[in-house]
């Protein structure tokens, strides 16, 4: 409820409803990679935690809201990346925007395969998907694991953005590090103890056949030779007549579904290029206290200018206007600077500075000329720095007030 | 009886017999002497024809090989010439069997490996590579703020500037580490069949070089950071040739390892025979990459143009050239396969550019560290102007022109830039040494014979110049050192003392000199032993010619050594009052041999080191003078000493030698009684050398102030008491008068004064 009082305008609301969804499903998938690796123990222990560790997710009005959740995170990352000046501005932003883009393609296969079979009846278990990633479809084993690779980057990268920009986050910071890194790892070894089990199963059961003298030839070439999505364990383990599998129709809504995405992320792109084209650019002069001036071209963010020019500069929410550390006190400027947005205004607010003051990354250079700033915050600011007793960052917060 | 003694000869005979077998059981044991069986088998054997042929050829076959051991010159250039035609004529094969290069590796490579298994292995890669990178993520969460500090901070200086680019580089390499051990280590914990291993190790090992050789590339180049960049170059150029450097690494270690696995892939595990599909892709990825490294150097250069603004120079344009040639040297010898070729063209061809930027290098550091030191000096200058707020204005800038001449002088790094120049131009030289030596397996570090003659010369070359470069090293660094102690020493000037670095004067020529000879002979006879001179003759008539040459020169070497200890000792100084058994005089030279001191009337003598036992120094520290005055005895003892007491603070007050003088005139009251008078002491202590002129002043003053205050100086008299002289007459007083006066006249003979000169 405190979160909801706080949403007050649209930017402030989206960049909340862009936190929550994102938590959610950064939860799920905590929750479904520590399924994974239980692999570790044993392809039996993953069944056995599913119901709690994943399926309680994506069953029945789970599965929706996790739908939904994800679609309108896809659509906020989307129009974040219309808007924004520069993407490439720092290596976790450039990463954030690909895996962001590419998340989609990459899941649609696992999620719409696993889902629409879920629908007609068909529950995998964690043996006949292995037998599947590991055996019969490898490759879309290896796109499992770049998808967790993709996603857990994805997700622990906004985290801690998040996590970085809240003064009271500090300390649980170097906690949460070694988790998210054992998460994934886990994960992963899980699933390569799983396909170990498999294919030593597999390399048995071979022998088997090769000594029993079997004619197993065409049993092996069938189960090689199978198409992209059909498990083949399911007639033979269950015992049960296999329900009418639609794997036409499995297929045909993955493919669409990846290129949709891909065409509306090009048309994003597409679209961004189109607004950048349109807006004239002309060239900024930035002076910052006594460091070398710098030149940039005008539409992009201060703080953006600062990193096209190599000058460090605090932000320790990666630009997204939360944190305030990258204020900076505007000494002259020939440029007419636009009013802070709402966004700007709140945060600029909280940390309670002049009227003078502005937020780096906030700030748009909107025409040419020369401008002058004053740096509040050192570049290597971060909030341990704020605590009592270290009077560094105190003093030049004093200074500017 | 009998028994008995026939009983203690058997034990006796036993005894003997088997005590030679007791003592010498190590040999009997040893060679089993040949049965009489084995001995006619052997006659047999050796007589029959089939094995005396045998053995006849066996010998013939060791000629054979004992004469073809020593290579001959012409038969390596016959060798090299055939390896060549050799290569020439596999590349003519490769060049046949290029077309179906690729078929093959698919072929070899369905055949090797399933399908299946190739994705099962990509899915491996992956894993490792997210642990690694993961562990790697975690390292930088910690370790970011370090590094961020280290980039923000201001860099005053050259050694904090290397010391901030060494610790970050330390912490990526650290991070480095890190990786390679998450990826790495995770495929080493599986087995895989060797094909794939090798595979997936050569994927993970190209991406750990990579990034190996961008952090080295990041720590000259430092793109971001131009505060911690160690050489000499601007934000563009450095983040242009770091770029570039990355690619063209990228791609030769890309094209190295797809090679590698393509050799793996197609050659059939236990043959030996080549496949010239092989060559044919090594000759495409030695044309790409001499492709690639030559478009690198064109851009390069063309793009240190543009950021200069000038045309190429001449210099430019024969570097280009000279680059051009070099990689098409090493191409064709990749070409031909004569590996070892190739790699001593590119190590020396590196070498000699190398060593022109190391020198551009080192020069523009000392620079940097000259302007530093200055700006600091200069500063500190201001800063106590600054203190000092009245000093005229018309000075300043004379002022600041004499500081500043002053830092230019002082600057304590310029003399380290020979040294620091040799000792960079050396470890390039040994380590491109080192690496070609390793190339044509000519195992310095162990002594080993090199069967081939190139080889031979190789490591005499490489032999000598390491010998030379290591007395060039030493012979500067000592010389610098030298002769910066003796540019530091000011003579002293006249009639001050020297300081105690005067001796030092006259050591240290000496050292120079005896450090140069054996550093001469030492890399002579180094030389001579690479060259397989045995210089052990010469050694030994070097050393009966010193031993004889030695008595000879007993004294001589006596007095030079002997002249070391005293001039360590600080025994005397050039200048100094000394005193030697009854020789004294100011020390004039000191040679290596001997010392000179000048009388003060003139005379100057020689004395040998060897002869001097013990020496008397008049000039250090302080002198105590005593003097001495007769008076009568009722003089006011009291006046005697507030006179004196107000001469002494007359001395010191006076302006020439007032400061020489250490504790000043005091009265030491009576020192004796004598006949007809009394002896008063005075003292005074003054440095060395100074006080002549004090005493001289001290008599002189003393007397006028008796005289002022009615003191008489005590003569000598005779009172002669007669009785009943009222009744003499004047004859007779005369008379008397006059044989007293012979009395008088007896000289009363006054002891020297020990502080005469």
């Amino acid at each position: 409820m405190t979160y909801l009082s706080k949403i007050n305008t649209p930017a402030t609301a989206m960049r909340t409803v862009r936190i929550v969804t994102g938590l959610y499903l950064l939860a799920f998938v905590t929750s479904h990679l520590l399924n994974l690796s239980l692999g570790l123990i044993s392809i039996k222990a993953m069944d056995a935690a599913r119901p709690f560790l994943s399926g309680f997710w994506t069953g029945g009005v789970g599965g929706l809201v996790l739908g939904l959740m994800l679609v309108v995170h896809y659509l906020i990352g989307l129009w974040t990346i219309f808007r924004k000046p520069v993407l490439n501005g720092t290596t976790q932003d450039m990463v954030q925007v690909l895996t962001g883009v590419f998340v989609i393609p990459i899941m649609a296969t696992h999620v719409i395969g696993v889902s629409m079979l879920g629908n007609v009846g068909v529950h995998l278990d964690y043996q006949s998907i292995n037998q599947l990633f590991w055996l019969s479809n490898p490759e879309i084993g290896l796109l499992q694991v770049i998808l967790v690779s993709v996603v857990w980057v994805h997700g622990s990268a906004g985290l801690f953005t998040w996590l970085r920009s809240k003064s009271n986050a500090v300390a649980v910071l170097p906690w949460l590090y070694p988790l998210a890194v054992a998460v994934p790892v886990l994960a992963l070894l899980g699933y390569v103890q799983a396909g170990r089990a498999v294919l030593i199963e597999a390399k048995a059961a071979q022998i088997a056949e090769e000594t029993g003298a079997h004619s197993g030839d065409e049993g092996g070439a069938e189960r090689f030779t199978t198409d992209a999505y059909d498990p083949p364990i399911e007639s033979t383990q269950n015992n049960v007549p296999a329900p009418d599998i639609p794997y036409a129709l499995i297929n045909s809504v993955t493919s669409q579904t990846i290129w949709w995405s891909l065409g509306l992320a090009g048309f994003v792109f597409l679209a961004r290029g189109m607004r950048l084209w349109f807006t004239s650019a002309s060239r900024v002069r930035i002076t910052r206290g006594d460091a070398r001036p710098i030149e940039a071209s005008s539409g992009l963010s201060l703080l953006d200018a600062f990193r096209g020019g190599d000058q460090p500069h605090a932000n320790l929410c990666s630009g997204r206007g939360r944190c305030g550390t990258c204020a900076v006190r505007v000494v002259s400027s020939d440029i007419a600077l636009p009013e802070p947005s709402p966004l700007e205004r709140a945060t600029l607010d909280r940390i309670g500075h002049g009227p003078d003051t502005r937020l780096a990354c906030q700030l748009r250079l909107l025409g040419g000329g020369a401008i002058e700033v004053a740096a509040i915050y050192p570049a290597d600011y971060s909030f341990s720095d704020s605590k009592p007793g270290r009077d560094e960052a105190g003093g030049v917060v004093e200074a500017i007030q | 009886m009998r028994m008995q003694v026939s009983r203690l000869l058997t034990v006796f005979v036993f005894v003997v017999s088997v005590l030679p077998t007791l003592l010498f059981a190590q040999e009997a044991t040893g060679p089993v002497p040949p049965s009489a069986n084995d001995l006619h088998e052997f006659t047999r054997l050796l007589s029959d024809e089939r094995i005396q042929n045998w053995i006849v050829e066996q010998a013939a076959v060791a000629e054979l090989d004992n004469e073809d051991f020593e290579v001959t010159a012409r038969q390596e250039l016959v060798g090299a010439l055939s390896k060549i035609r050799t290569g020439v004529t596999n590349l003519g094969l490769a060049w046949q069997a290029a077309p179906t290069a690729m078929d093959l590796f698919r072929q070899r490579w369905a055949e090797q490996i399933q399908p299946n298994a190739q994705v099962v292995g990509l899915t491996f890669i992956m894993i490792f590579l997210f642990l690694g990178a993961g562990l790697e993520w975690l390292f930088r969460q910690y370790t970011n703020p370090i590094k961020l500090r280290i980039e923000m901070q201001t860099i005053d200086g050259l050694a904090q500037r290397a010391y901030a680019a060494g610790l970050r580089t330390l912490i990526t390499v650290a991070g480095l580490v890190i990786f390679a051990v998450g990826s790495i280590g995770a495929y080493a914990s599986f087995s895989w069949p060797p094909l794939a291993a090798v595979i997936v190790l050569n994927q993970l090992v190209v991406i750990f070089a990579v990034r190996a050789i961008w952090t080295i590339v990041v720590l000259f180049f430092a793109p971001r950071v131009p505060e911690l960049r160690l050489l000499p170059v601007g934000n563009a150029t450095a983040k242009y040739l770091s770029r570039v450097l990355l690619f063209l690494s990228a791609f030769i270690i890309l094209a190295v390892s797809l090679v590698d696995m393509y050799g793996r892939v197609v050659t059939i595990p236990g043959s030996d025979s080549p496949v010239p599909q092989t060559l044919a892709v090594v000759a495409v990825g030695a044309s790409l990459g001499a492709v690639a490294t030559l478009l690198c150097v064109f851009l390069s250069f063309s793009k240190m143009v543009r950021i200069q603004g000038m045309p190429m120079s001449k210099s430019q344009r024969m570097w280009r050239l000279y680059l051009l040639v070099l990689i098409l040297l090493v191409f064709i010898a990749l070409l031909l396969n004569v590996t070892q070729v190739m790699w001593s063209i590119a190590l020396i061809g590196l070498l000699v550019p190398a060593l022109t930027l190391i020198r551009a290098w080192v020069g523009t550091s000392f620079d940097d560290a000259n302007e530093d030191h200055k700006a600091r000096a200069l500063k500190a200058a201001a800063a106590v102007a600054a203190e000092a707020p009245e000093v005229p204005d018309e000075g300043d800038a004379e002022e600041e022109e004499l500081v500043e001449e002053e830092v230019e002088h002082l600057s304590p790094y310029e003399t380290y830039r020979p040294i620091a120049l040799r000792l960079a131009r050396f470890l390039a030289v040994i380590a491109v040494g080192i690496a070609i030596a390793l190339i044509w397996n000519l195992g310095i570090f162990e002594p080993s014979e090199s069967p081939t003659i190139a080889g031979r010369i190789i490591s005499v070359l490489i032999d000598s110049a390491v010998a030379l470069l290591i007395a060039d090293l030493v012979w500067v660094w000592a010389k610098t050192a030298i002769d910066r102690r003796l540019d530091a020493y000011v003579p002293p000037q006249d009639g001050q003392a020297p300081g105690p670095e005067a001796r030092m004067a006259t050591l240290l020529p000496l050292l120079r000199i005896v450090l140069m000879v054996t550093l001469l002979v030492m890399v002579s006879l180094s030389i001579l032993t690479s060259l397989g001179v045995n210089i052990a003759p010469i050694l030994a008539g070097a050393g009966v010619l010193g031993i004889a040459i030695g008595f000879g020169a007993q004294s001589l070497v006596k007095d030079v050594v002997s002249g070391v200890f005293f001039l360590v000792d600080d025994a005397f100084r050039v200048g100094e009052y000394v005193e030697i058994d009854q020789l004294r005089g100011t020390v004039e030279k000191i040679s290596i041999r001997s010392l000179q001191i000048r009388h003060h009337r003139g005379a100057v003598h020689t004395l040998p080191f060897g002869e001097l036992k013990s020496l008397t120094n008049y000039s250090r520290d302080w002198v105590i003078m005593k003097l001495e005055f007769r008076v009568p005895f009722e003089t006011d003892m009291k006046l005697v000493k507030k006179i004196v007491k107000q001469i002494g603070a007359k001395l010191k007050a006076n302006e020439e030698y007032g400061d020489a003088i250490l504790e000043t005139l005091k009265s030491q009251g009576v020192r004796r009684m004598e006949e007809f008078n009394m002896v008063i002491g005075v003292k005074f202590m003054t440095r060395p050398g100074e006080q002549w002129l004090v005493r001289r002043d001290a008599y002189q003053m003393v007397r006028d102030a008796f005289d002022e205050h009615g003191i008489r100086m005590a003569e000598r008299n005779v009172k002669v008491e007669v009785a009943g002289a009222e009744n003499m007459t004047e004859e007779e007083k005369r008379a008397i008068g006059a044989a007293a006066q012979d009395a008088i006249q007896k000289p009363l003979v006054p002891g020297p004064i020990p502080d005469e000169p």
